[in-house]
């Protein structure tokens, strides 16, 4: 590869990373105006913009994907403080982490519903880790609720990405 | 925008599925890990003498027996955001009564009245947890480890 394409190619890395990261901060903030709903627990996110992370995923590589996860990490420190930061970003990492080890191996070809639920499950694992070293173990009485729920939004999230990706696949630039 | 490289990466899951048999699989963990912690939880009972621990960025803040409480009172905690936190207590109960964070998490938990139960601030990172004890056990000692 001559040095002028690998620098192209890093500057559209570059692109999509910063535009991701983009749309996961959109999507985030977009969540956080649905009004909450008598039955779901207080604290239950869909994770919508773990949309933008699986996607991330999908198109570019794994530094991208994180990228887009410390970026989102980052704008959680700003708005929401220092808990949110840790909390956003051992989140992220572990959900990016195993769903990349999910979409890499191509033995047994996951569907968008297991990665959904994957990503969402190993969202709330992270999240529960840091919420123990920060607090106490009294936050594990939420895993069981959370594992749940994480079938739910995963399943939706998935759904979701399924019916997105073809489309977006056709977007110049980000969809290769 | 042809690159070798960004060409291969994309073109090889074009058509992942919505569902797909390995998905089981996944689901399956999940649903383990809910089941889990379930039965972690289970067998708690409501026992007469219980300690309302109250953690606060992670060391114990104060132990709070509850038949001791003669009348119900409110008690303020500053959490690690140097703002306060206000759990109400009564010989039965704890329940967080305020919080300055904006989801009101803790709040919203509600009455803990059960051995096991816990509420959680987590911005201000105070958690209270309801401990029974029967002399032998240590108060500190956590009564069921999930997960």
């Amino acid at each position: 590869m001559s040095v002028k394409l690998k620098e192209r190619n890093s500057v559209l890395v570059l692109c999509r990373t910063a535009l991701l990261a983009a749309v996961a901060l959109v999507l985030s903030v977009f969540e956080n105006m649905i009004p909450p709903m008598p039955f779901v627990l207080p604290g239950m996110k869909l994770g919508l913009s773990n949309l933008a992370v699986m996607f991330s995923l999908e198109v570019c590589t794994l530094p991208c994907a994180l990228g887009v996860v410390v970026i989102k990490g980052l704008f959680a420190l700003l708005t929401r403080g220092v808990t949110a930061f840790f909390m956003s970003t051992a989140g992220g990492l572990l959900a990016t982490l195993g769903m990349y080890i999910l979409l890499r191996q191509k033995k047994f070809p996951f569907g968008c519903f297991g990665i959904g639920i994957w990503g969402a499950f190993l969202h709330n694992c992270g999240q529960l880790l840091v919420a123990y070293a920060l607090v106490s173990d009294a936050v594990f009485v939420y895993f069981p609720v959370l594992s749940l729920a994480s079938l739910v939004t995963g399943n939706l999230t998935g759904l979701v990405y399924y019916i997105v990706l073809p489309h977006l696949k056709k977007v110049p630039l980000v969809g290769s | 925008m042809s690159d070798k490289v960004l060409q291969k990466e994309t073109k090889a899951d074009d058509k992942r599925k919505y569902f797909a048999l390995p998905d089981l699989f996944l689901a399956g963990i999940v649903i383990c890990a809910v089941l889990l912690g379930i039965f972690g939880m289970f067998g708690k009972s409501t026992g007469e003498d219980l300690v309302a621990v109250v953690n606060v960025g992670g060391k114990v803040y104060r132990e709070i027996p509850l038949t001791q409480v003669q009348k119900p009172y409110t008690l303020s905690v500053e959490g690690c955001e140097s703002e306060q936190v206000e759990l109400y207590i009564t010989s039965e109960s704890v329940e967080f009564s305020h919080s300055p964070c904006p989801d009101k998490l803790c709040v919203n938990t509600g009455k803990l009245t059960k051995s096991g139960e816990s509420a959680v601030c987590l911005p201000q990172r105070v958690s209270v947890k309801l401990v029974e004890v029967d002399g032998k056990q240590s108060v500190n000692q956590p009564d069921a480890v999930v997960g």
